[in-house]
């Protein structure tokens, strides 16, 4: 086996893909939830970021465009979700003035 | 032009652009969503259909797209499974369509909230067509990145679909949904960047015919197969499920428990189908046992339900073992295995969108789908329960369903390897799937008229689809030869 | 009594994330090992992607591997990028809790400096774009940041659009490369094939559309909810009571 410099960003990656799954598991807050999805896609880009020095002679292109796609894949989902969180906190605020309405009536 | 048709090699791509055109048309027409939506699933039916013929006819093919070979560009490639899969998602997702408008007219007759039914429907169209879109995309690629964006399309448009509800409970479940997809589509491009970085091509083809057990080879199989593992519901990543679908619009939840489920479980197939003779044994077998767990565990969850969508989505989940255990199976025959899973897969596609659909139909007319109150609702939709029971009958396997032929398939497979705890974990399935239809059919299909009033609500088109998709899955059990010809031919 | 369960409650849930963080030690150890054995990597797509680079109609590798050889991946994307405009525009009508902050003088004036500067930095970067680092993505997000600025500063610049064509312009981008792209297949039989001698100037307009679309989803999806729905609280509470109700 031979470690070369490339490993140590090829590890990051690796490294920032289960920190960003640790906070998906054990935070219980949804942005925070959102958050660490994020990170864990950055992990995955920096890693493919990695593989396309590979040898490094040649830079390898298709990995590059990969991010890319990946990068606008997941702008999308992280609005969806951030839209999605909103909802769910909104609800929960109109559910909590509900009830407060209602025990000030009763 | 039609020169060009006929051709042919441009029939692999009209599936995946017709639908996508028509959920352009039905977002911009927001006045008139209805109609490019049902145009656009009708003229998605038959280029499907069209896909199908012309591989009987003249076998499969790939279709490289730009006219780039791999592994520098992307192909299509059409096999009897992949068309298979796109043939099944064009019947389900017609009756799905035309469901689709009836219920939505009903509900904006119903009430009074029209403007918030106009607003879903707006919404529905597009997102089931660009799902649509992305399913026959995700069926018909060869290649593992494409793969990703599939499954990114699909996770999304779902999400949307099942959020569109806009009950609390449905926005809580679509939240959970998300946070687990974008999990499993991760894990997913984490092992597609080891696949890369190992073979250096995204082709499946290629990279299953080189396939060997090095370190980053299988950690890129676990990451692929946990990731499509969860986005198929296996036990134990089971938990998001009867929420997400249970809590949907009712054409959405037979989309979902009828469609989806089966994409991510294709994924995984395809990757397995090129490991399976190196794994061994034991993995095989590890896949087979969660299988078998989720049959007993999701069976005796339904049977648990108080309400009627969560049985049928807890019948989903107990369904969802059947498309594992067939992985040991898969070892000594791999044809006959392919044969058997591909044709439980159709069946219970149909079956459970029946199932889901006529579900849909009681709640919407009942206005609830509490079980226990349910009783003598056959009298007013008559239609509807026949529907719901005739896709019972497919799911527990009585003949002469299409359930019952995938699992005579599966069970004499099991007997002629002897593999005797499999036919132990069919048979059981297939008892408990009896005892909780039947709790369900017993009421709606009793004698007694309890809660039923007030004139029929729902529209025609609604009792219909169901039962023409419920009497899909009854003649699978017929047309066996036809359907498993179709399966056999080569890419 | 209900102290001690609730400490006990809380030892098991330091254990529960316990184990869970020696899971996750194990899954980074079994990822590294994944990593860094197994010989030599592949040397990837890099000569095969220079050899062809000739008939691609662009200098740029990536721009190359993006809009000509993985095209259909680009026009997947840009329908997810649709995609999740549909989806936020899907969802029901929502108000933040906290309202925006009043404009400040300098939040607007500083935006009518860097607008024409934004929109020209994504005006080169497209252009860059086809020699060397840069192309659509580049040039959309800053668009987007353009748009997400004026969205902030509640500019006028915003009526430019009439709210009426918004869909319509979101739509564009996708609708464009489909037609490009089934374009391709009827004229030359190939989805997505276009021919050598006219690839260069299909891709940059490809690009100048795609930049557009990538920059105006982003803007929309940053501002959350379809334009023209606006709800008050009440209205919110009073849906909410009446789906309460039917369940």
């Amino acid at each position: 086996m031979i470690f070369s410099p490339g490993h140590v960003y090829g590890l990051t990656g690796l490294l920032l893909f289960i920190v960003g799954l640790a906070g998906l598991i054990l935070c219980a807050q949804l942005l925070r939830k959102i958050l660490a999805v994020n990170i864990m896609a950055s992990g995955v880009f920096l890693f493919l970021v990695t593989i396309a020095h590979g040898n490094g002679v040649l830079i390898d292109p298709v990995p590059h465009a990969m991010v890319l796609t990946g990068i606008v894949v997941s702008v999308s989902s992280t609005a969806v979700a951030l839209a999605l969180a909103g909802r769910v906190q909104d609800m929960a605020h109109c559910r909590d003035l509900l009830k407060k309405k209602a025990r000030g009536e009763g | 032009m039609i020169r060009l048709l006929l051709q042919g090699d441009c029939w692999l791509i009209l599936p995946v652009i017709l639908p996508l055109l028509g959920a352009l048309l039905s977002f911009l027409l927001k006045k008139q969503p209805r109609l490019p939506g049902v145009l656009g699933a009708l003229v998605t039916f038959f280029a499907s259909a069209a896909l199908a013929w012309k591989l009987v006819s003249h076998g499969g093919g790939r279709y490289y797209l730009g006219g780039w070979q791999p592994p520098l560009g992307i192909s299509l490639r059409a096999d009897g499974p992949a068309v298979l899969m796109v043939l099944m998602t064009a019947v389900t997702g017609l009756a799905v369509s035309v469901y689709a408008g009836g219920y939505f007219q009903s509900r904006i007759n119903k009430r009074g909230e029209e403007q918030r039914h106009l607003a879903q429907e707006r919404s529905f169209w597009p997102l089931w067509l660009l799902l649509w879109a992305a399913l026959n995309g995700m069926f018909l690629s060869a290649d593992i990145f494409n793969m990703y964006v599939t499954l990114e399309l699909v996770a999304l448009s779902s999400v949307g679909l099942t959020a569109l509800s806009g009950k609390p409970a449905s926005q809580v479940a679509a939240m959970r949904y998300l946070l687990v997809s974008l999990l499993g589509s991760l894990s997913f491009l984490l092992g597609v960047a080891f696949l890369y970085k190992v073979h250096g091509s995204l082709d499946l083809l290629a990279i299953g015919a080189a396939l060997s057990l090095a370190p980053a080879v299988v950690m890129a199989m676990v990451l692929i197969s946990v990731g499509l593992m969860l986005k198929t519901a296996l036990f134990p990543f089971h938990f998001w499920l009867p929420p997400a679908h249970a809590n949907a619009l009712a054409p959405v939840s037979a989309i979902l428990s009828g469609l989806v489920i089966n994409g991510a479980w294709y994924l995984f197939f395809r990757f397995w189908q090129g490991v399976l003779p190196l794994v061994g044994e034991g993995a095989a077998t590890l896949l087979a046992v969660l299988g078998g767990v989720a049959i007993v565990w999701g069976a005796y969850q339904a049977f648990c339900q108080q309400r009627l969508k969560m049985l049928v989505a807890y019948s989903t989940v107990a369904q969802i073992g059947y498309l594992f255990i067939i992985f040991p199976l898969m070892e000594m025959g791999p044809e006959q295995g392919a044969a058997a899973v591909f044709y439980f897969v159709i069946s219970h596609s149909c079956a459970k969108a029946a199932m889901f659909l006529a579900a849909g139909t009681l709640f919407l007319q009942v206005g609830h789908d509490r079980i226990s109150d349910l009783d003598g609702v056959r009298q007013v939709l008559p239609k509807t329960t026949f529907a719901f029971a005739l896709g019972g009958l497919s799911l527990m396997g009585l003949p002469p369903t299409g359930g019952f032929i995938a699992k005579y398939m599966y069970l004499s497979q099991a007997v002629s390897q002897e593999r005797w705890w499999l036919v132990a974990v069919i048979v059981a399935g297939s008892c408990l799937a009896a005892v909780y239809i039947c709790r369900a059919v017993a009421h709606i299909l009793s004698p007694r008229l309890v809660a039923v009033a007030g004139p029929v609500v729902v529209a025609a088109s609604m009792e219909w689809s169901a039962l023409a998709l419920a009497l899909v899955a009854m003649l699978l059990g017929f047309v066996g030869p036809l359907v498993l010809h179709l399966i056999e031919v080569a890419g | 009594m209900r102290a001690c369960e609730s400490t006990g409650h809380r030892c098991g849930r330091r254990l529960g994330s316990l184990l869970s963080l020696v899971m996750l030690a194990m899954l980074f150890a079994a990822l590294a090992w994944g990593c860094l054995t197994g010989g030599a990597p592949s040397s990837g797509l890099g000569q095969s992607v220079d050899a062809a680079l000739h008939d691609s109609g662009v200098e740029s590798r990536v721009t190359a591997v993006l809009l000509n050889y993985r095209a259909y991946d680009t026009l997947l994307e840009c329908f997810v990028l649709f995609l999740g405009v549909v989806v936020v525009w899907s969802l029901r009508p929502y108000r933040p809790q906290h309202p925006d902050p009043p404009i400040g003088s300098i939040l607007a004036s500083l935006v009518r400096f860097l607008i024409p500067l934004m929109v020209l930095v994504g005006g080169y970067l497209l252009w860059a774009g086809s020699n060397q680092a840069g192309g659509a993505f580049q040039a959309g997000a800053i668009l987007g940041g353009a748009g997400v600025l004026l969205l902030l500063a509640s500019s006028p610049l915003l009526h430019v659009l009439p709210k009426v064509l918004l869909p319509g312009a979101i739509c564009l981008g996708p609708l464009f490369f489909l037609v490009v792209a089934v374009g391709a297949m009827v004229l030359g039989g190939v989805f997505l094939g276009y021919r050598r001698e006219t690839a260069a100037i299909v891709i940059v307009v490809l690009e100048a559309v795609a930049a557009g679309a990538i920059g105006l989803s982003l803007a929309a999806l940053f501002r959350g909810s379809r334009p023209e729905e606006t709800s008050s609280a009440q209205a919110r509470t009073d849906a909410l009571t009446q789906e309460e109700g039917q369940e």
